[in-house]
């Protein structure tokens, strides 16, 4: 009955936090958590509404539209955010890089390898943040709060690296993007919204391999896209086995790319997604 | 979604609007956020304020909820709750991780009758879960256990906090929980 103690927010901080990782990956756990927050959600009609600051509003609209990350290897998480602000900042760049990329994609490659390598590519504010932030998702509640706030300043210099990127084409460095992405995204889609998918992308062997993982709703048809900078979306195919292999298009660009994942109709083979993207992950070097 | 939404047939329509602004909050849709800002920031502060009992902290909770719904909205199905439940659960467990995760807890109290404030209370619109049918298996409990529930609910209490105000030991308060929780799952489930 750990659940109603759950829900009712009676557990010490220690199990709570446990159970909340097991309702994540224990259907029944998830179920016996469900029906309580459902069989409890009528109290909530006592309680007073109180008007909040407007300030509220405007810190929150301010927030909404965190940066996308870079790399080869996708850790697609529910984060539709990023998606939403990828759109608009990937064709912001995609001119830019998609150019550099088609002029002299062997520099690129070089240049991201030594990046990966360990060149001190991340700005010094980083790297803590990305520590603090993965522990927090790894403990839970104690850390999430501050996460949400070293989220902030991380955007802000993901931002900075971005700004400049644009100045100066050579400064485009997808690696650097990489190693701050799980820094936010933990702050975004805490522990309750675990990873759902694994996609590794091997262009010697021209073929993505997708990994479902707990998080990934069951039963659902999950189908994959390649989402590359200044392209249409690249059908990928259907992503259902627990480990499913699909073929990588020959004529694409990865740097700067995303794999996303639609909820689509079982055989859909339209070449456009019929539906927004659950899922989304820049690619990042392995 | 929205057809099974209308075979349930009751007139629900703010829980369909609000159902349908949490969809369109989910596919990016800014303005729709907005509106469901708007129509819910005030439930959902209420919540929180209590919980947390500070307003300054409640307003940062409250952001980053709403930056959670933002965030889940993709993931929010109609078929498993209402609109209003969603969210409540969400302002109510992030609520909760932060009052728990202090060490030290503010146990000062405002005194609120929640039973006969929740009996006074007109039904949240879109609910499966009949209200009444709750009034009826929480007064059927033996009354500390009922204001145990309704405290935790309602003021974030922890099992010590608990323990302390209904002047039993902690390990009583787990048990106590524990018999009520299965006494009113079997009393909801049986008038359901």
């Amino acid at each position: 009955m750990t659940a109603l103690e759950y829900v009712l927010g009676t557990l010490p901080a220690a199990e709570r936090a446990a159970f909340a990782r097991q309702a994540e990956t224990d259907p029944a756990a998830r179920a016996a958590l469900d029906d309580w927050e459902r069989r409890l959600a009528p109290m909530a009609a006592a309680v007073e509404p109180v008007e909040p600051d407007a300030a509220v509003w405007s810190a929150l609209e301010g927030r909404i539209n965190p940066p996308a990350v870079g790399g080869n290897v996708v850790e697609l998480r529910r984060s539709l955010a990023r998606w939403r602000f990828a759109a608009t900042a990937v064709s912001a760049l995609a001119a830019s890089l998609a150019l550099y990329v088609a002029v002299k994609p062997a520099a690129v490659v070089e240049r991201t390898a030594q990046m990966a390598a360990g060149q001190p590519a991340l700005p010094s504010t980083a790297a803590p943040t990305q520590a603090s932030a993965s522990r927090s998702s790894e403990t839970g509640v104690v850390a999430t709060a501050s996460a949400s706030r070293q989220n902030e300043s991380l955007v802000v210099t993901a931002n900075g690296a971005r700004d400049a990127g644009v100045r100066n084409n050579l400064n485009i460095q997808p690696a650097r993007e990489a190693e701050t992405a799980p820094a936010y995204v933990a702050a975004l889609a805490p522990s309750s919204s675990p990873a759902a998918l694994i996609a590794r992308v091997d262009p010697s062997s021209q073929a993505v391999v997708v990994r479902r993982l707990s998080g990934a709703p069951p039963d659902s048809e999950l189908r994959l896209w390649l989402l590359a900078p200044g392209a249409p979306p690249r059908a990928l195919g259907f992503a259902r086995e627990e480990t499913t292999r699909l073929a990588l298009p020959r004529d694409v660009a990865l740097a700067g790319a995303s794999i996303a994942a639609t909820v689509e109709p079982a055989g859909a083979t339209s070449d456009a997604p019929n539906g927004p993207y659950v899922y989304e992950g820049r690619l990042v070097r392995e | 979604m929205s057809d099974d939404t209308k075979t349930r047939g009751a007139p629900q329509a703010e829980a369909e609007r609000l159902a349908a602004l949490i969809q369109r909050t989910g596919r990016g849709d800014r303005a729709a956020f907005r509106e469901l800002y708007l129509g819910t920031s005030a439930k959902l502060m209420g919540v929180v304020v209590r919980i947390l009992k500070s307003r300054s902290d409640a307003s940062d909770v409250l952001q980053d909820v709403y930056l959670k719904v933002w965030t889940n909205a993709p993931n929010f199905a109609p078929e498993n709750g209402s609109a209003m439940g969603w969210l409540v659960s969400i302002a109510r467990n992030r609520s909760i991780d932060i009052v728990r995760a202090r060490t030290a807890a503010a146990t000062e109290t405002q005194e609120t009758e929640w039973f006969e404030k929740l009996q006074g209370a007109t039904d949240i619109e879109g609910e499966f879960m009949s209200k009444d049918a709750l009034i009826n298996c929480l007064g059927r409990l033996n009354a500390n256990v009922r204001e145990a529930i309704l405290l935790a609910y309602y003021d974030g209490y922890s099992r010590d906090e608990l323990a302390e105000r209904l002047g039993m030991p902690v390990g009583s308060v787990k048990t106590w929980l524990r018999r009520g929780s299965l006494a009113l799952r079997d009393c909801l489930e049986e008038g359901s």
